[in-house]
């Protein structure tokens, strides 16, 4: 039968092993997502860092599979993202509605599942993960906003951003 | 075995109303005759208003021999995959995931009947009911065109976006005929870049109402087609199937997206060639406020590059 391809998941390549990694970002440890949109208005080129030196994971490569955008007090349903590839090309036409990256869970306001790269991206040690985010609404919305009296239990990470993945290392290297 | 090409193709019946405490209505659905279909899932939808009787509505379907499936029409929750909780069932199918699987594909000669019977047994009208029988039709080689992976390629995650910033795809209230001609990769109606560096491979599709006003639409339908003309399912399918579900658990939560709607196999565009898309919203009848909202759809998968 032709024209199917079944989908497997993602090999590691001869002569590595994988690790488990995910990166975390949110307004409270990226300032540039601290910020005030307003409707139509673009924000790009963001720079995730993805090792740094305090973390001891400067020299592992990290192999994205995954993205996943939250909203825990459903603040910023307005937000566009769009994101890069390693080589600084966009993996979208254009902004994306952030919701096209997560799946709340019930009405819970939290992450759900996270959208999948098929296949792989794999980001070399040092690299930066780019983000540009863009307001879709006909309103301002400030980023991570966090209302008092929400349906949050207790105040949540204000826009998440995980980048779910490996950490990828040489066999027989120095790791 | 000679080789075959499978292509993506969902049958949707007609949209009806389930009288209160109906006895059993017959549902024909005739096949193509182009190619055999190959049912893969169940799924059903009815409009948001009938959510609650709908839950416990009862189907029963066969194959194209009139042999059931079942001894007797049962839920439709059981059946075709709906999303239950204990304040309020969700009959909407497209979301849990794309209906529900069929333990072994049953294939429907061309021309032949997929038999379905249906049961309302509620005290309550069912309106806007519709099932729908998702999987692919199997051609011949030759038949149409034969699009896959070349022997040797490279592949990249991307999505492209129809209805954006700068290109918004707005759809007012009611539409007496369908947007047609919508064009993937491109934006909106007519023209549009093609896709001249790769060919695209799409997976999953997921779609959003950036609102201006709260208030999600509720009935917009979908149909997709080649860059021939020829449709990926015999009538126009409401996004909650197609999509992934955009209903959550109150009739109006339409920013949750559960899941994104599976393409199975997936719909491989040829580079210079596109996607298209046929849509239609149907809103007002509703209980609700509605109005004219910008609509975003994002089909997801690889570009797949030539080496």
């Amino acid at each position: 039968v032709r024209n199917y391809r079944a989908q497997f998941p993602v090999a590691t390549p001869a002569g590595y092993y994988d690790e488990p990694a995910e990166y975390f970002f949110d307004t409270n440890t990226l300032s540039a997502f601290n910020v005030i949109i307003k409707a139509g208005q673009q924000l790009n080129n963001i720079a995730l860092v993805l090792q740094n030196s305090q973390q001891g994971t400067f020299e592992y490569d990290f192999v994205l599979r995954a993205i996943q955008v939250g909203d825990p007090q459903s603040s910023n349903s307005g937000v566009g993202v769009r994101f890069r590839d390693p080589l600084g090309n966009y993996i979208s036409s254009d902004y994306e509605p952030m919701q096209f990256y997560f799946a709340q869970n019930l009405n819970q306001q939290v992450c759900g599942f996270a959208e999948v790269n098929e296949p792989e991206l794999w980001y070399p040690a040092g690299a930066v993960f780019f983000v540009d985010l863009a307001n879709l609404s006909q309103v301002q919305i400030q980023l991570g906003f966090f209302q008092e009296g929400g349906e949050g239990p207790f105040e949540m990470a204000a826009f998440p951003i995980v980048l779910k993945g490996v950490h990828r290392f040489p066999r027989g290297g120095n790791q | 075995m000679r080789p075959r090409i499978k292509r993506h193709f969902d049958y949707v019946t007609a949209s009806q109303t389930l009288p209160a405490a109906s006895g059993i209505i017959n549902v024909v659905l005739q096949t193509r005759l182009d190619a055999p279909f190959v049912l893969r899932s169940i799924a059903a939808r009815a409009t948001f208003g009938s959510l609650s009787p709908a839950s416990a509505a009862l189907v029963q379907f066969a194959n194209s021999d009139g042999k059931y499936y079942q001894n007797a029409p049962i839920a439709l929750g059981l059946t075709s995959g709906s999303l239950f909780s204990a304040t309020a069932p969700i009959p909407l199918s497209g979301q849990a995931p794309n209906g529900v699987y069929t333990p072994s594909a049953i294939v429907y000669p061309p021309g032949s009947a997929i038999y379905a019977n249906v049961q309302n047994p509620t005290a309550s009208d069912i309106t806007g009911f519709q099932l729908f029988f998702r999987g692919y039709q199997l051609f011949e080689c030759g038949q149409i065109p034969d699009l896959t992976y070349p022997r040797q390629a490279s592949a990249n995650p991307y999505s492209y976006v129809v209805g954006t910033l700068t290109q918004p795809l707005s759809l007012p209230v009611q539409m007496a005929a369908p947007l047609t001609n919508i064009k993937i990769p491109g934006n909106n109606v007519g023209g549009g870049q093609q896709n001249t560096d790769a060919d695209f491979a799409a997976r999953t599709a997921r779609c959003y109402f950036t609102t201006s006003n709260g208030q999600y639409p509720q009935e917009v339908f979908v149909r997709l087609r080649d860059w021939n003309e020829k449709a990926y399912s015999n009538d126009l399918i409401h996004i909650d199937i197609l999509f992934g579900a955009l209903g959550g658990l109150t009739a109006f939560s339409g920013e949750q997206l559960w899941a994104p709607g599976l393409f199975t196999p997936e719909i491989y565009v040829p580079a210079n060639q596109y996607l298209q898309m046929d849509l239609q919203r149907t809103d007002g009848a509703q209980i609700g406020f509605f109005a004219t909202e910008n609509f975003t759809v994002g089909f997801r998968g690889s570009k797949v590059y030539r080496q």
